[in-house]
Formats: C-alpha cells, structure tokens, sequence
C-alpha cells in the first residue's frame, strides 16, 4: 500500500518539477502577449511614480559606481533625464549581465539601460527605443603582439569575450577560439598576462579604459568595425513606454542636453 | 635561491601596482558594508540550514517509506543540482508563477534549501553513529521516542556532527558570494564594482579572499571552542 502510494508520489514530484522548468520559459512569453492587450505598464509606472532599469553597474563609464558608492556614468545620465521626461524617477536594479535579460523577462525591472546593442534577434524579442549610443567594435591586443589589426586576423587567434555579447558572436562568426569571462575586466587581464591573443570591446569603453591605465599593457588597433547602435531594451508589448521614452530622447537630442551628457563622458558626442 | 626572491619580489610589485593602497583604504566602508550582509546571509542561511537539515534527518527515523522516499528526492534534488543554477530558478523563475521574492529573501532560500540536503545527511549519519544499545537500554528505561533522541541520542550525535557540520558552514559562507547573481548587494559584488570602477583587480580579489578567510578562521575558533566544551576524554 505504501510502496503503492510513494510511487505515485515520486511520479508527481517528477512531473511537477518538469512543469516548473517548462514553465520558467514558456509562461514570460505568454504573459507578454497578454500585457500587449491590456498594455497598463506606463500607467502602472506612473501611479507607482518609479521606472526600474536594470544595469551592471560595472561597466565605466556608462554604468558603475564612483568612489563614493553612488551608481553613476553615462547610461546612468541618459536614463535618469529620460525619466525625468516621462515624469517618472528612475530607481536602478544592479545586475550582473548573465542575468539582465532573465530580469527583464521576469519583471524585476522595467527597462535596461545598459548599453544593450540592436540586432535582428533581439528585435524578435524584445523592443528598443531609438538609439543613444552609436559606437564600433574595437580589436584589443597586448603591446607586443603584431599581425592582428582586422576582423579577419582573428581566425584561429585566441579571443576573451562576455557570453552572449555582441563580441561575442563576432568573434566567432570571425572564426576565432572563444573564452567566455564574466566580465571585460578579466579579459583585459588575461589579455595582459598573454593568456588570450585578442579581444574586442567597445571603442569608448576601450578608449577610456586605455586613457585611465597607461601602464595597461594593451593598445587598440585597427579602424572601429561595424558601427552599431545602442538603445533602452523594453520587453516586447508596451509600445506606450516605447512611445513615452522614445518622446523624452528625441526631445532631448533636440535641445542639446543629450550631447551634453555625452560630453560630459567622452569628450565628443556619441549620440550621432 | 636569491634569484626566486626577486621573481616573488618582482611579482608582488606588479600585483599591487602604483596607486593601489589608495583603492583599497578608499574601498573599506563600502567593502564593510558588503561584509555586513555577508555576514547576515550567512549566519541566518546556517541556522536556517540547520534547523531544516535537523527536522529532515528526524522525519528520516520515522517508519513512514513515503515519508522516506519523498524526503530522499528532495535531497537528492537539492544535493544534485548547482546552487547557482537553484538561486537563477528561485529569483526568477518564480515570477512566472506571481512570486516575486526580494534578492535577500531569494538568497536565503537557495542556501538554506541547498545546504539542508548536506546537513540533513550530515546529521542521520551521526545519529545512527549512535551505537544501538543506547537506544536499546534507553527504551528499557522506559523512555518514549522523542525522550531518548532528546535526551540519549542528539547530545551524543551533536559531538560527532560538529566537525562534518562546519565544514557545510564553512561552505555556506563562501557560497553567499553566489547571491551576487540575484542582485545582493554583498562582499563579492562589491568588490567586483569597485575594481570595475578602479580598474584595480589583484589587489581587490586578494583583500576579498583574505576578508573570506578571516571570517572562516573566526568560525574555526567557534568550532575548537566547541569541540572542547563537548569533549568527553
């Protein structure tokens, strides 16, 4: 009789837990598509009187902290004022990037503002604003190496990358032996230390990085690849909160404040 | 021989590189801040580990199999997936079902359903390292169920358990360093945000790794003190 019943026990439990990671992915797409007729998300926003935004704040100077503890940079900026805009406060969810599109799918926050590149299979799932960031790949090398200056030279070289970044499917479309790291930080490192023979990051997080350690061992080299443009990533279905800060951009491109922050961070304006 | 001392010398200098002090007496208040709840996480994770671990390895004495049986999968669930893994379910695969917990919640529970299913095993096998006459002779006396293992067999299993126990805690602690992933604001992750913002690396790490050790050695303490308090010979 007992033996009876535990199987049976065992057999629910087994299937419960099949539900629950069946509907980890299923359900977040169901529910988008709800929101999308309902569409209450701004309103929502605007009663609560906070937009969350989800960001590493480990990536200067668009999102870290300064000596003080205070999350700053240039993203930061952008969507601070844009919230401002929208009559909104911006309240800042530090996330570390593995898990910024999981949080954006599971509601803890509302937008990311985390230099998030444009591409075709992001637009399938998720909504961006218009750009306020367009920048370029940069190939990374340590001092000492010579030989590598294009995308093409990566084939077979050993190249440092975050997973699932726009680098990443770079370097690997260019043929490269890919290692994953949490962070450029690390890359960086082991790109010093010789372990790695190339990596590629943004050419003004490169730039700041190279001006803040001049005994960094590394140089940027070639001419920027494939200028790509940077954009607020919303989940699909809010095309009101789309509209509302894509509103607060444009009126800020127009007035010059946008380019002011974009002064403020990297000495040119970055926005066009 | 002299030779390796320059290398070591030579090694050190380049790891803690030009204005590297500075960085890290800079970093203390917000490095104590992240200690702090380090510190919560894992204490509060260890009793509550504990405690779960304890009513697990309890429910396993008693005659039920189904009771048994469901607790065996849960251990088996727990003890066989990777923490991380656990804490990305629980923070954000439960939304999907309108449970939404807060990061520090969200961390608890990970570490405390994750390292119940160590402690609990922990804990049964120190119970049945109990020899069995204590029990035998303990019934004889009379006693009920609950009165022997209250009374005969917990005070003696603790003794045993003391050792396997810390090495779970010590394991505890370390891991609350994989809340970061879930947005606590602890010691790893902020650390990792102030050598993100500096661009100052070894330094950093190796203060983080030594503030973990530190932490660790001061629960070694509690264990010795422990171990001596209990000591029967």
């Amino acid at each position: 009789m007992f033996r009876k019943r535990s199987i049976i026990l065992f057999g629910l439990l087994m299937v419960s837990f099949l539900i629950i990671a069946g509907c980890g992915t299923k359900n977040s797409s169901v529910s988008t598509d709800k929101e999308a007729v309902s569409s209450s998300a701004l309103n929502e926003m605007k009663q609560r009187g906070t937009i969350l935004v989800g960001t590493e704040a480990t990536y200067p100077p668009f999102t870290f902290k300064d000596s003080q503890g205070t999350l700053t940079g240039y993203d930061v900026d952008v969507m601070n004022e844009v919230a401002k805009r929208m009559g909104l406060k911006a309240e800042f969810v530090p996330t570390e990037w593995k898990a910024m599109f999981a949080g954006l799918d599971s509601k803890r926050f509302d937008v990311i503002a985390n230099q998030v590149g444009i591409n075709e299979t992001r637009k399938k799932t998720y909504d961006f604003s218009i750009p306020y960031t367009i920048s370029g790949a940069q190939i990374v090398v340590n001092t000492k190496t010579t030989g590598v200056e294009k995308l093409e030279d990566l084939k077979g070289k050993k190249v440092g990358t975050s997973q699932g970044s726009n680098y990443d499917t770079m370097a690997q479309n260019a043929g490269a032996v890919i290692t994953h790291y949490p962070g450029s930080n690390e890359i960086f490192a082991d790109l010093k230390a010789g372990r790695l023979d190339a990596a590629i990051n943004d050419r003004l997080f490169v730039a700041e990085y190279l001006l803040k350690q001049p005994n960094s061992g590394l140089k940027a080299v070639g001419s920027f690849i494939n200028s790509s443009q940077s954009a607020l990533t919303f989940r699909k279905g809010n095309q009101d909160l789309v509209d509302a800060a894509n509103k607060a951009l444009t009126s800020m491109k127009e007035d010059g404040s946008l380019a002011k922050i974009s002064e403020k961070w990297f000495g040119t304006d970055v926005s066009k | 021989m002299v030779r390796w001392l320059k290398y070591l010398k030579s090694g050190l200098e380049l790891m803690l590189a030009n204005n590297t002090w500075h960085v890290l007496i800079s970093s203390l208040p917000l490095v104590g801040k992240g200690a702090l709840v380090t510190i919560y996480l894992a204490l509060g994770s260890m009793l509550g580990a504990l405690l779960l671990g304890l009513a697990i390895s309890l429910c396993k004495l008693s005659s039920k199999q189904w009771l048994i049986k469901l607790l065996s999968i849960y251990v088996s669930f727990f003890r066989g997936t990777p923490l991380l893994i656990q804490l990305l379910i629980i923070y954000f695969g439960l939304t999907s079902f309108h449970i939404t917990l807060d990061p520090l919640t969200a961390a608890y529970c990970g570490l405390i359903l994750h390292f119940s299913a160590y402690i609990s095993e922990t804990l049964r096998a120190a119970i049945s390292s109990v020899d069995k006459g204590q029990w035998e002779s303990a019934y004889a006396l009379g006693m009920r169920k609950t009165q022997v293992l209250r009374y005969i067999i917990l005070p003696q299993a603790a003794r045993v358990a003391v050792p396997p126990l810390w090495n779970s805690f010590i394991d505890v602690l370390k891991s609350t360093s994989l809340a970061s992933v879930v947005t606590v604001p602890e010691l790893t992750r902020n650390i990792e945000e102030i050598s993100a913002a500096q661009f100052v690396f070894m330094p950093l790490f190796l203060e983080l790794a030594f503030l973990y050790w530190i932490m660790v050695l001061l629960m070694t303490r509690v264990q010795d003190w422990l171990e001596k308090k209990w000591a029967v010979y």
